[in-house]
């Protein structure tokens, strides 16, 4: 197989392929580690790669496999995963100056359950500084670049993440979804992403950016491939009290079944504001595959999602103040504005106000519930309403100019984090300038077994999720 | 009291409260981003019930869990 074919393959059939010994793990990860190499000048997706490690650990994969051990479901698989999942004693530098010689002392869950199911970790990716901008901008590390055009910004925060799966330099990555962080690169390079339901995923020994509405997903290619990654992150973890207590459902197995009937709500307020015509065709089309699938679309109006954005940037800004509080009094210059800007009203923000802004998640979520769930199954929104924008379309200024661009970018995502509800960025199609547009597929608590059934179904109807990006 | 903050209060609670030196023009920018999301709270905090606790929102998230599906 040439690499690029052996590039092109999906998580699922490259796991496949080194389980039956059609592919070694040395030569998939050896053609992966090259081909990262080759595309980081332009991209600049990987804060770290570690060649040699990584082939030591597909060697011993090789072996294992050569032994007739039991093995994995990731067993062999390259992956690279945004840079902050700590490792104990491995720099994690959480795309930041203050932790660029950070070493933790704890491994988080996440990584060890990779590990455990054989993966192989290639490196660190490219991310927002302290997972706080939704464009891909790196004053530290510079910037992330898009794939289908390295003028575009890469969405944030895990730009790395989902600008090395869309290049083909890994077969997945782990990102965080605070705000959109997962879902705005999955969708602005055309990738898979999951924000999943708050407590499937363990957050534990990963660096924090807002902790109530933190949470962990993979970036693929595939839904298939986000399903088996899931299923082997998910579940109770002791270390993390806000996991759920039970064992992760089997999602690749419920790809299976269908959607007929299933109800589709298109919301008629707030997520189509300002949307580009390509963006409306887009959803236009990806509706219409989902009708063909038996599926009853209708239109529905949302409890005010801007209302909702408000109450979330509240929490994340006063939490990220926190944390960051030491480090801004002492060493200010150490960030750049477009993050400092991202949690200053944090600290003016009173204390009453943001536990105001927490109880009121469980009346806002009860709401939604009953005025949206309890109406469709799923919701479907476009994940941004224009095109990547460019990189210098997006850079602030000044700190008054951060506001308006991560709302402009954040809208449609932000919402669903404060409500703790899952949500998958899928490709739906390329702008009339061959830049990616995608919708999110949003559904009930604990619901990623029902969203990753439809969303796999819509991906067998339309090939966006195999276009390879010419780089 | 529909006073809104203004620069003069933030620069005030950065020195006095927070132990933090802000620049006029960033103030006025920070009094209307903590305007828009106090306000955002004050409203919807009528909502609001004297038993409210944070751990409501997970269990209810548990409530609401997706039935098992086939």
């Amino acid at each position: 197989m040439t690499d690029t074919g052996l590039l092109n393959l999906s998580l699922t059939e490259v796991a496949s392929a080194i389980r039956r010994k059609k592919l070694s793990s040395v030569e998939v990860t050896r053609a992966c580690l090259e081909h990262a190499a080759r595309v980081q000048p332009k991209l600049n997706c990987f804060i770290s790669l570690e060649a040699d490690e990584a082939l030591k650990a597909a060697r011993k994969a090789d072996q294992a496999l050569k032994r007739g051990s039991k093995v994995g479901p990731l067993h062999g698989v390259p992956l690279a995963h945004k840079d902050m999942f700590y490792r104990a004693g491995k720099i994690s530098t959480g795309g930041s100056k203050i932790l660029r010689e950070y070493r933790p002392k704890v491994t988080a869950t996440v990584v060890e359950r990779l590990a455990a199911a054989g993966a192989i970790w290639m490196g660190g990716l490219n991310m927002a500084e302290f997972a706080a901008n939704p464009t891909g901008h790196n004053d530290h590390w510079g910037h992330c670049r898009n794939p289908w055009n390295p003028a575009h910004m890469t969405g944030g925060s895990s730009s790395g993440s989902g600008s090395a799966v869309a290049a083909r330099a890994c077969y997945g990555a782990l990102g965080s979804d605070t705000g959109g962080s997962v879902r705005l690169p999955a969708a602005a390079c055309g990738v898979v992403g999951l924000k999943p339901t708050s407590g499937l995923i363990s957050r534990y020994g990963i660096l924090p950016r807002s902790w109530s509405q933190d949470t962990v997903g993979p970036l693929t290619r595939t839904v298939r491939d986000c399903a088996r990654v899931t299923r082997v992150i998910a579940g109770a973890d002791p270390k993390d009290p806000t996991c759920v207590a039970e064992p992760a459902a089997d999602y690749e197995r419920a790809l299976a079944g269908r959607i007929k009937g299933l109800r589709i709500g298109v919301p008629v307020n707030h997520y189509y504001d300002g949307a580009t015509d390509d963006v409306r065709k887009r959803m236009d089309e990806s509706l219409a595959v989902f009708r063909s699938l038996g599926a009853r679309v209708a239109e529905i109006k949302v409890p005010d999602p801007q209302e909702i954005f408000l109450l979330s940037s509240t929490v994340s800004q006063s939490e990220a103040a926190t944390m960051h509080g030491a480090w801004i009094r002492t060493r200010p210059q150490d960030y750049s504005f477009y993050v400092r800007s991202r949690m200053e009203a944090g600290f003016h923000i009173p204390a009453t106000a943001y536990l105001q802004a927490i109880n009121l998640r469980a009346h806002l979520l009860d709401e939604f519930m009953r005025e949206v769930y309890g109406k469709v199954d799923f919701l479907h929104t476009p994940v941004m309403v224009m095109p990547p924008p460019t990189i210098a379309e997006t850079e602030p200024k000044a700190a008054g100019d951060v506001a308006g661009i991560v709302s402009r970018i954040t809208r449609n995502t932000r919402p669903t984090n404060y409500l703790g509800l899952p949500a998958l960025s899928v490709p739906a199609g390329f702008s009339k300038s061959g830049l990616p547009i995608a919708f999110q597929l949003m559904g009930r608590p604990f619901s990623e077994a029902l969203i990753f059934r439809a969303a796999h179904l819509y991906q067998q109807e339309t090939d966006w999720h195999s276009r390879m990006p010419s780089l | 009291m529909s006073d809104k903050p203004t620069s003069q209060l933030i620069r005030d609670h950065g020195r006095q409260i927070a132990r933090l030196d802000i620049a006029e023009q960033r103030a006025g920018e920070l009094a209307t981003e903590v305007d828009r999301l106090n306000s955002a709270v004050l409203e919807g905090a009528s909502r609001l019930d004297f038993n409210d606790e944070p751990a409501r929102f997970s269990a209810l998230l548990l409530a609401y869990r997706q039935a098992k599906i086939k």
